[in-house]
């Protein structure tokens, strides 16, 4: 009985308090307020776009494009999805482009992280050139190499073949290499000495204490790769020719006609060919939100 | 020519014969490429194209192979940037048999000898098809200037003005465009008169894309030329071409006509059309699948407005060539394939259903006047007849194109001067000819 | 054994895998598009050894050096806005309630296919009828600029979809390296009275210094070879305002057929890359710190 006399007037007693005191993190409400109305704010600038494209892949052809635009479909062509599906061999090439890209990620984490080690912790004689030199090779756009390694491709007999997707990247990620090597760099020595005075090999570190240490940033590499693999487009082009090897988005290319382009159709596909990516990112995010704990590291 | 009449028959029959047998040997000195009796020869072609359009290319190879059995063909699409694709395939060696080539392409083909000439195979006796077939006009940069074929037209599609019947009439003009054209009064004058009117509506008059093929046709319906015998550029020289200009011009000032800018490719005229926003658009037969699909829309054709009192004048035409690739191991059968592909009935058989193009050979005129759609489909066949295709002067420099319509662009885009801009125009295009001239 | 020797084998031992990709499939390439530049080629017949023409000739044609000034001008404006902005998202969501949500939203641009991205972003940006300029005028009653038909606009509107489009990525990066500083800097700055702001300058900042080098570069490189936003969307125009180096290189050898020349053009960007790559390196000891 007390407790509901009393309550109305504990709630606004209560509700007061809170306005006045600031949280744990040290931050007033009326800050946190703000700030998530930005966030939100760039979050719809973010979304936008892709909401506009997940509507328009809904619509029927001649809504696409309407001055004054429109946002909501009228009707709803959820048939969209299903044609765009069947209209090619889809499947096929989801299974193409999972299998490429994650063989070509679980390869490339490790040789990256190798040679991240490498060139973060290991003193050898033109680490520093050497290092430049993989750097270098992300400056030349790859309509100039597109040619050579073609032939290149070509003699070796890899044309047509998803082996010509999948050991390029998985022996060579410059961008992978300088990212884990910034991780790494960033450990201090005194845990490799520790290990080594307890008579630890090189491969013993790298494998028990550099690779724990970098979780988040193998991660967000597994996550960038998985995601370059799967959106690759230009080197697919080239090299594949069997409709039955193309990958994702050589298909959703496909779309685009000889004078007009169905656009619900490869919006659609777009649509669906981003799921696999988040996919991926939510499982990544996960490493990156834990974090990692460097107990007894600082002092 | 009486030592013609007198050749025996024989002789006649082992001319003939010797293609094949030159045939056979450069395939048995290839080593191996002789296939044995039993084991198909098998060929590739490529082109691009969207999935309904692919759908209708696959159905015409496996015909093709069911019709051949000796041979396999198939089909290799290419999703998007084809000129990359193929012209890396041509240095590795690794080209189709057969393939499609752009108007602008081919010119470099022929250049550098990757390519076929199909004259001499078109002249045999067995040739599914002539080179008389083909309309004329057509042959474009295919065609060198010492009467050398090197790639046929696959089908074409002529320029001509769509324009949507509702909203003219909600505008107030009274005769269509078409009627008008019946009785050979469909001028310059008229248009703009239409153009007028819509705008007064608050609607847009017409859209002109950025593309040789649009502004080439109002120069020619004008009697202008944009270059002369020698392949020199004189649309800046040439009155009635700078006429042409100006009529554009000025009608852009006063927005009757909008510049499609940066619309996205291909759907910038189409989708003002379809949510009825503009009168006029220029285009080929392609809007006609989709334009069909919107029970709403009241459409029909016409060809571009004349200023010469002529009823009719040549206008551009859009197509693309299919051409043979040297090196293929099979030249008779790529060489089968290709003529049965553009002959009447490969293209009956491509374009019959509501196709998106327009036959580029005689006789198949039925798959454009079927279903009565457009109500006077039968202009296209008249546009056909008497345009032209990207002229050789211009597909044979390459880079030429992009100066122009680089150069066009500006002048739409930020309210330039016209005679500046012809000028300067003349300027970089015959320098640029000049630099391609002199770099061979 | 000798500390030195076995180290050394140990790193070409760790870097191995990397090197034979590096030589196979980049060096191999590079070497001849770097031999290519020399030379006088259409992608057919042969080559001929022209020395130095092409470069000359490169830095004498006007499209070049418009082409290098757009590309400055794109990078200039991207690489500074990008990195800030990607590095205030990451702060901000690292604690903030909902984190999981918003850095979904965040990253939506990256996971979206390019050519879907485009298109939309050119029916966005179209001036008549573009949303975001019917919506100017609805609401604001403003003339939205001619995003990308104005020849002053066209790299700023471009800049701005690239910014959009990579701050997912570079907020990603950023995540992942404020997982590494360790709390108890920020509890014992908090016991000391700092402010969140001080926290973020005197802690954040310095420690989150080699994933800032590492977006920095790695956005500048990238920044440099920018192309299929202007091939796709503006056609290197209008009148080549949107012309990139990228685009210059593409045009020299699959419009104009001249793949030597493409090759000089590359070869030069690849130095200016470099140069730039290498003069940050050097300056990065004084304000990049590594350790924990």
């Amino acid at each position: 009985m007390e407790a509901n006399i009393n309550s109305r007037a504990e709630r606004s007693r209560r509700a007061a308090w809170a306005i006045v005191r600031t949280n744990r993190s040290g931050t007033s409400p009326l800050a946190t307020a703000l700030l998530h109305a930005l966030l939100i704010l760039g979050a719809i600038v973010m979304v936008g776009p892709f909401i506009w494209m997940v509507l328009s892949s809904l619509k029927t052809f001649s809504q696409v494009f309407l001055i004054p635009p429109k946002w909501i479909p009228d009707p709803w062509e959820w048939g969209n999805y299903k044609r765009s599906w069947e209209a090619l061999p889809f499947g096929r090439a989801y299974f193409n482009s999972f299998y490429i890209a994650f063989i070509s990620v679980a390869c490339k984490l490790i040789t990256c992280s190798m040679a991240a080690y490498a060139f973060a912790k290991i003193r050898f004689p033109l680490r520093g050139p050497l290092f430049i030199l993989f750097l270098a090779t992300m400056m030349v756009p790859g309509q100039v190499t597109i040619i050579p390694l073609y032939l290149m491709m070509k003699s070796i007999g890899w044309l047509d073949t998803h082996l010509a997707l999948m050991v390029p990247a998985a022996l060579l990620d410059a961008f992978g290499v300088f990212l884990l090597r910034q991780f790494i760099k960033g450990i201090p020595d005194e845990l490799e000495e520790a290990a080594i005075v307890d008579g630890a090999g090189r491969f013993t570190i790298y494998s028990r204490i550099i690779i724990p240490l970098i979780k988040p940033a193998l991660a967000a590499l597994a996550i960038f790769t998985f995601l370059g693999m799967w959106n690759s487009f230009f080197g697919p082009l080239i090299f594949l020719n069997t409709p039955d090897k193309f990958t994702v988005p050589l298909l959703l290319n496909l779309f685009r006609g000889m004078y007009i382009t169905d656009w619900t159709l490869m919006m659609a596909g777009s649509a669906i060919a981003v799921v696999p990516v988040l996919i991926v990112y939510m499982i990544g995010q996960r490493y990156i939100i834990e974090g990692v704990t460097l107990t007894g590291i600082k002092g | 020519m009486k030592l013609n009449r007198k050749m025996p028959r024989a002789a006649l029959a082992a001319i003939m014969l010797v293609p094949a047998l030159a045939a056979c040997s450069s395939e048995g000195s290839q080593g191996g490429a002789e296939p044995k009796s039993g084991e198909k020869i098998k060929l590739t072609w490529s082109t691009w194209g969207n999935p309904g359009e692919l759908g209708r290319f696959q159905e015409f190879t496996k015909e093709y192979n069911a019709k051949h059995p000796n041979v396999e063909v198939e089909l290799i699409p290419v999703p998007s940037d084809y000129e990359q694709k193929i012209l890396t395939q041509l240095s590795g060696g690794t080209a189709p048999d057969i393939f499609y080539s752009g108007d602008s392409t081919i010119a470099k083909l022929i250049e550098n000898g990757t390519i076929t000439e199909l004259t001499p195979l078109m002249k045999a006796p067995d040739s599914k098809i002539k080179e008389a077939d083909f309309f004329q006009g057509l042959w474009g940069a295919a065609k060198t200037e010492d009467g050398k074929v090197y790639g046929v037209p696959v089908d074409c599609n002529p320029l001509i003005l769509w324009y949507n019947k509702k909203l003219l009439q909600e505008a107030g003009v009274s005769e269509m465009p078409a009627d008008l054209f019946e009785k050979g009064q469909w001028t310059w004058d008229a248009f703009k008169g239409m153009l007028e009117k819509l705008r007064a509506g608050g609607k847009h008059g017409f859209v002109l894309d950025n593309d040789w093929n649009r502004y080439y046709s109002f120069v020619t319906s004008n009697g202008g030329k944009i270059y002369n015998d020698q392949g020199e550029f004189i649309a800046d020289k040439d009155p009635k071409t700078v006429e042409a200009y100006k009529f554009l011009y000025d009608n852009m000032k006063n927005k009757n006509i909008t510049f499609a800018g940066t619309l996205p490719k291909g759907q910038g005229g189409d989708a003002m059309f379809m949510s009825n926003q503009v009168g006029f658009v220029s285009a080929g037969r392609w809007y006609l699948p989709i334009f069909k699909q919107n029970k709403d829309l009241e459409f029909d054709i016409v060809p571009y407005p004349t200023n010469t009192g002529n009823k009719i004048e040549p206008a551009g035409v859009a197509t693309a060539y299919m051409v043979m690739n040297k090196s293929t191991k099979h030249p008779e059968e790529a060489y089968r394939f290709l003529s049965e592909f553009v002959s009447k009935e490969g293209q009956i058989f491509r374009l019959q259903g509501g196709g998106n193009a327009v036959p580029s050979v005689e006789g198949a005129d039925e798959v454009v006047l079927e279903g009565n759609l457009p109500e006077h489909a039968s202009y296209f066949l008249d546009a056909r007849n008497i345009g032209y295709a990207l002229t050789p002067f211009q597909a044979g420099v390459p880079g030429l194109s992009k100066v122009i319509t680089d150069e066009m662009e500006a002048l739409w885009l930020k309210d330039g001067n016209l005679e500046e801009t012809l000028k300067t125009l003349g300027v970089k295009a015959n320098e640029k000819i000049k630099e391609y001239k002199a770099s061979k | 054994m000798n500390k030195r020797l076995t180290d050394s084998l140990w790193g070409y031992a760790f870097i191995l895998p990397q090197m034979i990709g590096l030589i196979v499939f980049a060096l191999i390439p590079l070497v001849s598009a770097f031999v290519l530049s020399f030379m006088k080629w259409d992608g057919f017949g042969a080559k001929e050894f022209i020395g130095l023409d092409n470069f000359v000739g490169q830095f004498r044609n006007p499209d070049f050096t418009l082409a290098l000034w757009n590309t400055a001008w794109y990078t200039f404006l991207v690489v500074p806005v990008g990195i800030v902005l990607a590095m205030l998202v990451a702060v901000a969501l690292n604690k903030v309630r909902g984190k999981v949500i918003y850095r979904l939203f965040y990253y939506m641009p990256v996971v979206t296919s390019s050519i879907a991205v485009s298109i939309v972003w050119l029916w966005l940006l179209n001036s008549e009828f573009g949303i975001i300029n019917v919506y100017l005028k609805q609401w604001f009653d403003i003339e939205g600029p001619d995003w990308l038909t104005d020849r002053k606009m066209v790299i700023p509107s471009i800049a701005m979809l690239s910014i959009w489009w990579g701050l997912g990525s570079n907020m990603v990066l950023f995540l992942a390296g404020l997982q590494g500083i360790s709390s108890s800097y920020y509890e014992a700055a908090q016991i000391d009275g700092a402010s969140k702001f001080r926290q973020f300058w005197h802690i954040t900042l310095p420690l989150l210094s080699p994933t800032t080098f590492f977006c920095t570069i790695m956005s500048i490189i990238g920044s440099f070879q920018v192309f299929d936003q202007s091939f796709v969307m503006t056609g290197g125009g209008p009148a080549k305002a949107s012309y990139t180096i990228v685009y210059h290189v593409y045009q020299l050898a699959f419009v104009e057929f001249t793949f030597g020349k493409s090759a000089a053009a590359a070869v030069i960007l690849f130095f200016i890359i470099l140069t730039l790559t290498l003069i940050q390196m050097y300056t990065s000891k004084r304000w990049v710190h590594y350790g924990g």
